[in-house]
């Protein structure tokens, strides 16, 4: 996002929050009839809208309105996959399963008109060069936008119909999702999608290259897809409808880069604001509170993020630093850079999310400060750690006490567990080895904690140690983590592995 | 929102005189084959994008013969500050197909490009710009 369209949707959030705001302040009357059915209609339209606005330019004709496109057919087709209800278990009520998706009919049917329209105004804007186009291309014909939004329709009807084999259709959605997933961060393959895209468009094949498909947001989206089709499956998603379900996906401050919020967190917010005197005043503090997160992460994010890129490490100047000093000045650049960079544009998402009347989940608690490497990370990224531990280590663990694994030793379960996970997390970057061997950096790195923590507790305890001991041993802590880290960012910059370990040996004097 | 957002892409600067013996941008009508876009048009966003070093706006305005081209000249003015002087671009109607399958643009106007403080100006009226129909759009194939 630049700063134009921060103050925009800035603006979209407050009409959005304001409207929350004019409902409780007449709590029975027509204005709260009026916001209750306005805003969530303007908030899926106003999200629907970002999404293909913020969609970068691609150089593959036409694809930056077809991937937002084929966004919403996910999301849509997922939500079908979802409808029928699924039986509580892990000793939740039966109240609390998941209950018919198909609440009204009615309601449904207007939600996919409006997204259709939507589509199809946008892509109407093909015709009328004064107002083309709020993709970055001209989009395509109306004509091939109604054959995707047929075969859409098709396809989700398919879906409704195959509701009998319900864990069959959402466990080949999970795999589609994760096929996309590593055709879109593998370079070969990427490249291979882009050869079949440009033959389907008449463009240069030889020219097909992995950069050609740049698909908005997909990694975020699809962890929300993925979240909401297994805690169908365990039966604890609540009943969402079409346009909640929607606008929870694609909701315009989270598009790009999170934070990775749970739907059933998200709808009380988009849902439930209640009249009287005190929602008055948290409306007026979410407003205060929202401009201030969006300030303070425009300031880290273009300033101070953007100056520290001036110096920070990177591909061309790892070779360029001939002394250890500056080597090291690059890395500490590198780590706080990528640090206000991130954390900056989460202030920002969650800004306005608070705007808008939607409370987005954190990402991020000082984790530089942190004196280990656990805590590290349940301080950086918090919601992407928590989606792995929710949906990767703790169902893998839980197996290998169990079916899998009777035989391991617990150390040897968390050692997979926290190898699989980071690694995991690495190549979520990109399938290449150095985000692989930052995964591993990081697994062995909390191995160790793991193992050093479970040795510490065995020791017998002895005198309480004195305070400033205590505070000299913390902060030693958090400087070791801070270079772990640090050091760990050095793969995940460099792609080239013998690079990195030139700056490493640098670093260290050699 | 959306109506806000769609009206500032599609700001658009007051039109100016057309180079003569062509037919002015906002004065054409669309061609008989209902190609969608203005020939002229294209070939103004293939200049603007030029300047900007927007490989991706030239490419997607290019046809698949030319995409290599393009990214060549988009790279020329990488790196260097360059901006569009009085451009107007029209189309030529007596050199364009009257089936409508091809089209070409003539502009006046400079593209200057400041190399170390220097401005250069590359005239844009010294070649013909041929555009194609392809896939319902007019697509920049070439120079005449």
């Amino acid at each position: 996002m630049n700063l134009t369209q921060i103050a925009i949707f800035a603006a979209g959030a407050l009409l959005f929050g304001g409207l929350a705001a004019l409902a409780t302040r007449d709590a029975t009357g027509r204005l709260n009839t009026l916001a209750r059915r306005v805003r969530p209609w303007l908030m899926l339209s106003a999200s629907i809208a970002a999404l293909y606005w913020l969609q970068s330019s691609t150089p593959i004709r036409h694809l930056d309105f077809w991937l937002p496109t084929a966004t919403l057919g996910l999301t849509v087709l997922v939500w079908v996959a979802t409808l029928k209800p699924r039986p509580a278990t892990g000793g939740r009520r039966p109240d609390q399963a998941a209950g018919p998706a198909i609440l009204d009919r009615r309601a449904t049917a207007i939600t996919a008109l409006v997204i259709a329209g939507i589509v199809a105004l946008i892509a109407a804007t093909r015709y009328v060069d004064t107002l083309c186009c709020l993709t970055p291309s001209r989009p395509p014909e109306i004509s091939a936008v109604g054959v995707a939004m047929l075969t859409c329709a098709a396809v989700c009807g398919v879906a409704w119909f195959a509701q009998a084999r319900q864990l069959a259709l959402q466990a080949a959605l999970v795999t589609l999702l994760l096929a996309l997933f590593v055709a879109l961060k593998t370079e070969p393959l990427t490249a291979g999608v882009s050869a079949i895209l440009r033959s389907l468009t008449g463009q240069s094949v030889s020219q097909a290259s992995a950069l050609d498909v740049r698909w908005l947001g997909f990694s975020y989206i699809a962890f929300r897809l993925i979240h909401v089709l297994r805690d169908h499956a365990t039966g604890r998603l609540p009943a969402l409808s079409l346009r909640e379900f929607v606008t929870y996906v694609v909701f315009f401050p989270a598009l790009t880069a999170g934070p990775i919020d749970r739907a059933e967190r998200f709808v009380k917010d988009l849902r439930g604001w209640e009249a009287g005197p005190d929602a008055a005043a948290a409306r007026a503090e979410d407003v205060t509170e929202g401009l201030r997160r969006i300030l303070i992460g425009v300031f880290r994010k273009f300033a101070v993020a953007d100056t520290l890129a001036l110096i920070a490490l990177n591909e061309t100047n790892a070779g360029q630093a001939q002394s250890g000093i500056w080597a090291w000045v690059l890395v500490y650049a590198y780590a706080f850079r990528l640090y206000f960079d991130f954390s900056g544009y989460t202030d920002i998402a969650i800004g306005l999310g608070r705007l808008s009347g939607v409370r987005l989940p954190e990402n991020f608690d000082r984790p530089y400060l942190r004196s280990n490497l656990t805590m590290f990370w349940n301080s950086w990224h918090m919601t992407l750690a928590n989606w792995f531990r929710a949906y990767w280590f703790n169902p893998l663990t839980r197996w290998l006490r169990t079916a899998g694994g009777a035989s391991l030793s617990p150390s040897a379960i968390i050692l997979i567990g926290q190898t699989t996970t980071m690694t995991l997390i690495g190549i979520w970057h990109g399938v290449t080895w150095n985000y692989a061997l930052w995964g591993l950096w990081h697994a062995a790195g909390l191995f160790i904690h793991n193992r050093w923590t479970a040795w510490i507790r065995s020791r017998p305890g002895g005198p309480p140690a004195a305070v400033w001991r205590g505070r000299l041993i913390n902060a030693l802590n958090v400087a070791l983590t801070f270079h772990f880290v640090a050091l760990g960012w050095v793969w995940f910059v460099l792609p080239d592995v013998g690079q990195a370990m030139a700056l490493f040996a640098r670093l260290f004097g050699a | 929102m959306l109506l806000v957002a769609v009206a500032l892409s599609a700001c658009q600067p007051a039109p100016q005189a057309a180079p003569a013996g062509a037919t002015p941008a906002a004065e054409q009508s669309q061609p008989a084959s209902g190609v969608a876009g203005n020939p002229a048009r294209i070939i103004e966003d293939y200049l603007k994008a030029r300047v900007e070093a927007n490989t991706d706006a030239m490419i997607n305005l290019s046809c698949a013969d030319w995409e290599a081209e393009a990214r060549k000249e988009s790279n020329s003015l990488r790196g260097v500050k360059a901006r569009l002087e009085g451009m107007i671009c029209a189309i030529d109607a007596e050199a364009s197909r009257a089936d409508g399958s091809s089209a070409f643009v003539v502009c006046q106007g400079n593209i200057v490009a400041n190399y170390n403080g220097e401005d250069r100006p590359l005239p844009l009226d010294k070649r013909k710009f041929k555009l194609v129909a392809d896939g319902g759009q007019w697509l920049m194939c070439g120079y005449e």
